[in-house]
């Protein structure tokens, strides 16, 4: 298969030098010419070409002037000169002219050699350009699946806390109460009975009593364990002092709270998270601190709120939170992914044996949920 | 016919029906305690509490809605001699203080069934019903 012939626009004010250049081009190329530089420009804008030949001095504009709409139109341009002047030279290069030929030094091989190499370097450049245009909508489609994956992780996030919270309600407004009212009923079933009636029974009624209690445990630690019995308006001194005197009595975890009275969550859902976070931090300190103190402080600052977990127990050396799978490493690395969807930090600062300080940050006007 | 003693009316504000029925039967055990109604919303005990005209309401703390301290505090408003217990599955520690200060004069645990008639006679007796670790916590 032939090759379509290459379509050469020849701007040449020079009858002498316009007539030489296109019998030089014309056994390979088809040449269209033009002797004004806006006769030229204007050809180039109605048809197709695909390299301009531009002499330098034209007896209305110089070459110069059209180059840049020349340009525009995605042409190689080859700037013809009548002698090497740097300065013209250097000007067209920078405006982006392909190749210069000085005139005296003109042969069909030079012409046939600069037409070849600013057609391939235009072709480059719009392949180029092509793959960065490619590139830059995959990066749009990439940071849309983000921001797609981001919602569905928030979404899932609270779909889970709703559904916990949910889950310890049916247990406390369902199962518990059937179990309070069991245990009522075995009460009044025992002073029901005759005092000989109830030497015989007296043992399975305690064994009731007792296994009641035991089911009400279970029911009442997994609903509390679910989702924290929050009031709606409680404020994080509520929530943290009740789960200070949970980690005193349940894990024997002395909690100092120290706390700005006005720093509080609005919203139900991230107050509960944040609580959730926080408690974690406080079984952090007791499964890996080796201490049965902490402190916890809340305090704003800066338009944030600010929640820090701190002991002075065994300490670790921050670079292990970067190994996943290291014991401890995920589950700070879970409040961080958590806190991030919320725009949300933890920072976290130990060494080993010099205690550990955990610091949620959040927004006090956080992302819309 | 012998005059009976007057026995003091108790209304129940509890939102689980078998807890309402078990309550009522454990007061009326009690020969100096009748039940003059039952409510299982505050929006119903508020409508009945005028009828009955209690001495003592047992308000459950957790309520569909407006939840059972709230509640303590309307009535606080409306009917300041309304002696007011409230009845938890809750920590007391969590709730017991927010009780007495909307105005209850006790706070007693669901699980601690063998106290609640207990508890019921000592407010009415002019006494505030807490367990001792938690009048230790609040008073000192």
């Amino acid at each position: 298969m032939t090759q379509p012939t290459i379509k050469v626009l020849l701007i040449e004010d020079d009858e002498v030098d316009r007539e030489a250049t296109r019998r030089a081009l014309s056994s390979s190329y088809s040449v269209d010419t033009a002797a004004m530089g806006h006769v030229g420009l204007q050809a180039a804008l109605n048809k197709p070409f695909d390299v301009v030949l531009l002499d330098y001095r034209l007896p209305d504009v110089t070459g110069i002037d059209i180059l840049p709409d020349l340009l525009a139109q995605n042409l190689p341009v080859i700037l013809l000169t009548v002698e090497e002047n740097p300065d013209i030279i250097i000007n067209a290069m920078k405006l982006g002219a392909h190749d210069y030929i000085v005139k005296r030094q003109m042969t069909p091989t030079a012409l046939d050699h600069a037409i070849t190499n600013a057609i391939e370097k235009v072709a480059l450049k719009q392949n180029i350009e092509e793959k960065q245009r490619q590139v830059a909508k995959q990066a749009a489609t990439l940071e849309q699946q983000n921001r797609q994956i981001r919602d569905l992780a928030l979404a899932l996030t609270l779909a889970q806390q709703q559904e916990r919270r949910r889950i310890a309600q049916t247990l406390h407004d369902n199962l518990q109460q059937i179990l309070h009212g069991l245990h009522v009923r075995v009460l009044l079933l025992n002073t029901d009975l005759q005092p000989e009636q109830q030497a015989a029974g007296q043992a399975h009624i305690e064994e009731i009593e007792n296994l009641i209690d035991q089911a009400l445990e279970v029911v009442r630690t997994l609903s509390v364990e679910l989702s924290p019995p929050l009031l709606k308006g409680d404020g994080l001194d509520v929530a943290f002092a009740w789960l200070a005197d949970q980690m005193k009595q349940r894990h024997s975890l002395d909690v100092n709270l120290e706390g700005e009275d006005n720093c509080n969550i609005n919203n139900d859902d991230l107050r509960i998270l944040i609580f959730q976070m926080v408690r974690e931090l406080l079984f952090n300190v007791v499964k890996h601190a080796g201490v049965d103190q902490a402190h916890l402080k809340y305090f704003t600052e800066d338009g944030q709120i600010k929640i820090q977990v701190i002991d002075d127990g065994s300490g670790f050396d921050p670079e292990t939170l970067n190994n996943h799978k290291k014991k401890g490493a995920l589950g700070l690395y879970s409040i961080q992914e958590r806190l991030n969807l919320f725009g949300g930090n933890l920072e976290v600062q130990s060494n080993p044996g010099q205690g550990t300080i955990a610091t949620i940050s959040i927004s006090q006007q956080p992302i819309q949920l | 016919m012998l005059n009976q003693p007057s026995k003091y009316q108790v209304f129940i504000v509890e939102d689980h029906l078998a807890m309402r029925k078990a309550y009522a039967a454990l007061i009326e055990r009690e020969p100096n305690l009748e039940i003059c109604g039952l409510a299982a919303t505050a929006a119903e005990a508020l409508q009945k509490i005028p009828e009955c005209k209690p001495d003592i309401a047992l308000i459950d703390v957790s309520l569909d809605g407006v939840s059972g301290i709230e509640l303590i505090e309307q009535l606080q408003s409306l009917y300041p001699e309304l002696l007011t217990l409230i009845i938890s599955g809750h920590e007391e520690s969590f709730y017991a203080q927010k009780a007495l200060q909307a105005g209850a004069r006790g706070y007693v645990m669901k699980q601690r069934v063998q106290l609640i008639s207990q508890a019921i006679q000592d407010v009415l007796n002019g006494k505030i019903y807490l367990s001792t670790q938690m009048k230790k916590s609040i008073f000192g």
